[in-house]
């Protein structure tokens, strides 16, 4: 599973309930004002029945008054109810269309009510032309009070019914209404929580992860080539894991090559080394006599190039070694490696007659013990070494607070160095002095850039030709204890 | 000096190196016999007095071996190896004498149980130092333990 598919799920998961949680809050609305609609057409339906009851009253009242007196002026009502009625009719028979129960009751109350109508104009009509006693004998039969108490009867049915079904559907209401109130809430809170938990369970899976790839790339950074990452999931970090491991095989292997190959220079070329030393020297001790004064020469030149190849090869050791060496960094007093520095050329020192000044007290940074001291003894040997002849070196050593880093100087009063010769000596075999003034294999320089810059630290120097050298490192500042 | 009691065996491939260490010796008035032979197999052979160096009158049980750990067939890893395991042999004294001063060779040659790592000088001087330091302080001073099956 990708990263990316993991982060789109994270992000459509939520919009998905969201979106769920909106259309359940918007059909929650649609069936409150579907229930509110029905209630206010049953509202209508009581409304109109009762009306039809009004109008049906008016009709038998106003006949009953034209029957006794013969007058006129009491068919207003009834006039008023035949119109009245039938419209009302009309729209009963609409609202009461979804309701079975309520619409057999209405048709039946149709049909009472029409035949009541009938009834009616049949008694009028009956006064007018047959006049009192016609119109009074027809009443008497009690047909129209028949038809009334059946209507009656029909309506308080249709009045109670349809207010059980009022105050059901507002009781209904009042509960949907207080679920979808209570969803929504609990919906809205699961979101938000759903959210924040792939959230922080996506951030912290990939954060921990991105964690351990640079704590790898790091300890691979460091030297340590046989840290590998754990392969864990599937997808992009995991991808990444396993390049970072392929990467750390492929530096081992060629790391391996080049300790066989130091091990060979080390081992191969020192046997033959050691012979032309050797016998060299047996050729001058034991065979001396039978050589003139030129063979001797010959014989002592050849000692001394094997000497110096023997410098050579421990240099160019000592140059791998720094490339291959595990580096622990941590805080490292220069006070002490500066001494030790110095007690370890103590030789090269009292034979050159040097004066070393070291400005103490002098800040710690942040190296590897062994390396930095090479370095610095590096550095102290060089400032030894050239000066003119019979000038006596004078070394001063100092430290300068730089932030967050820490230069340390090394001043000589030498021969001085040609600024457009600065970035050259620190590369290796680069010299500028001939064997026979200023012997040397042009290493110690490279070593102590190498060195630094493996340190994370900077190397370099300010000189003139003529007016001596500040040779300097600068490397992170260690914690002051 | 009893001859049984102060041989040296020299396990060494390089010929020159041989005749230096040899040379050393005499320059140094060391009477100790140098038994040499030039390989892993004939070193297993010389200590565990197989054909054909049976004959401990002529090839006595040396009192120290002085082993180059970069050798033909068996390494002087291996041989160190072997000797350790070797009832009867496993007490002898085993100075290692190569030109590798790589750490993990001396950590491996300690671990395998070498007495001592020594590093080849360049230069007969530093050689004949070392000779002069080694003989007596091996064949000397140091308190020879007890091999079995001499």
């Amino acid at each position: 599973m990708s990263i990316t598919f993991k982060y789109s799920a994270g992000y459509l998961v939520p919009v998905l309930l969201l979106a769920i949680l909106a259309a359940a809050i918007y059909q929650g609305a649609e069936q409150f004002r579907a229930s509110t609609l029905m209630e206010e057409r049953s509202q209508q339906l009581v409304d109109e029945i009762q009306g039809l009851r009004a109008d049906l009253i008016d009709d038998e009242t106003s006949g009953r008054g034209y029957v006794i007196t013969g007058n006129p002026v009491f068919l207003e009502p009834h006039l008023a109810a035949t119109t009245n009625i039938p419209r009302r009719l009309i729209t009963l028979e609409s609202l009461t269309r979804d309701n079975p129960r309520q619409k057999e009751r209405f048709q039946a109350l149709r049909d009472l009510a029409e035949a009541r109508m009938k009834y009616a104009q049949g008694v009028i009509d009956e006064r007018r032309d047959a006049g009192f006693d016609a119109a009074a004998n027809t009443v008497k039969t009690q047909q129209g009070k028949h038809l009334m108490d059946e209507a009656r009867i029909i309506i308080a049915g249709m009045v109670a019914d349809e207010a059980a079904t009022l105050q059901r559907q507002h009781t209904a209401t009042a509960v949907l209404f207080a679920w979808r109130k209570r969803g929504s809430i609990i919906g809205t809170l699961a979101t938000v929580a759903i959210i924040a938990i792939i959230g922080i369970v996506l951030t912290r899976n990939i954060s921990r992860r991105t964690g351990n790839l640079l704590n790898a790339t790091r300890a691979l950074g460091a030297g340590d080539l046989d840290y590998r990452v754990e392969p864990e999931g599937n997808d992009e970090l995991t991808d990444l894991g396993r390049a970072i491991n392929l990467m750390a095989e492929q530096l081992k292997e060629h790391k391996d090559a080049v300790d066989s190959f130091a091990y060979t220079v080390s081992h191969d070329l020192r046997a033959p080394l050691r012979a032309m030393q050797g016998f060299s020297q047996a050729l001058v001790e034991d065979c001396g006599p039978q050589l003139n004064a030129q063979g001797l020469d010959y014989a002592n030149r050849i000692v001394a190039a094997t000497k110096r190849m023997e410098a050579l090869i421990q240099d160019l050791l000592a140059y791998s070694r720094i490339g291959r060496t595990q580096m622990e960094i941590r805080p490292v007093a220069l006070d002490a490696i500066v001494e030790d520095a110095v007690s370890s050329l103590s030789a090269t020192i009292g034979d050159a007659h040097a004066a070393i000044k070291i400005e103490k007290p002098l800040p710690a940074v942040l190296g590897y013990r062994p390396i930095v001291q090479q370095v610095i003894a590096n550095l102290i040997t060089n400032a030894v070494k050239f000066v003119k002849p019979e000038t006596m070196p004078e070394i001063r050593i100092y430290a300068e607070p730089r932030g967050a880093t820490v230069r340390l100087w090394v001043e000589d009063n030498g021969i001085g160095i040609n600024p457009e010769h600065h970035q050259r000596i620190f590369k290796v075999f680069e010299r500028l002095h001939g064997a026979e003034s200023y012997p040397g294999t042009g290493i110690g320089l490279a070593i102590v850039r190498k060195a630094i810059e493996r340190m994370g630290g900077q190397a370099g120097l300010e000189s003139a030709l003529g007016q001596g050298s500040r040779f300097w490192i600068e490397l992170p500042q260690g914690a002051t204890a | 000096m009893n001859i049984e009691h102060c041989t040296i065996l020299l396990v060494e491939d390089n010929p020159d190196d041989v005749l230096l260490m040899q040379r050393a010796f005499r320059k140094a008035n060391l009477s100790n016999p140098l038994q040499v032979v030039d390989d892993g197999e004939k070193a297993v052979a010389y200590l565990g007095g197989q054909k054909p160096y049976e004959d401990r009158d002529r090839h006595p049980t040396p009192v120290l071996v002085l082993l180059d750990l970069k050798l033909p067939r068996f390494s002087g890893l291996e041989v160190l190896e072997w000797v350790r395991t070797k009832e009867g042999l496993n007490r002898l004294p085993i100075v290692v004498l190569t030109s590798s001063a790589d750490s993990g060779d001396v950590n491996t040659a300690y671990d395998l149980g070498a007495n001592s790592y020594l590093v080849k000088p360049v230069g007969f001087d530093a050689l004949f130092d070392m000779v002069k330091i080694l003989q007596p302080y091996w064949l000397i001073m140091n308190q020879k333990p007890v091999l079995t099956n001499g």
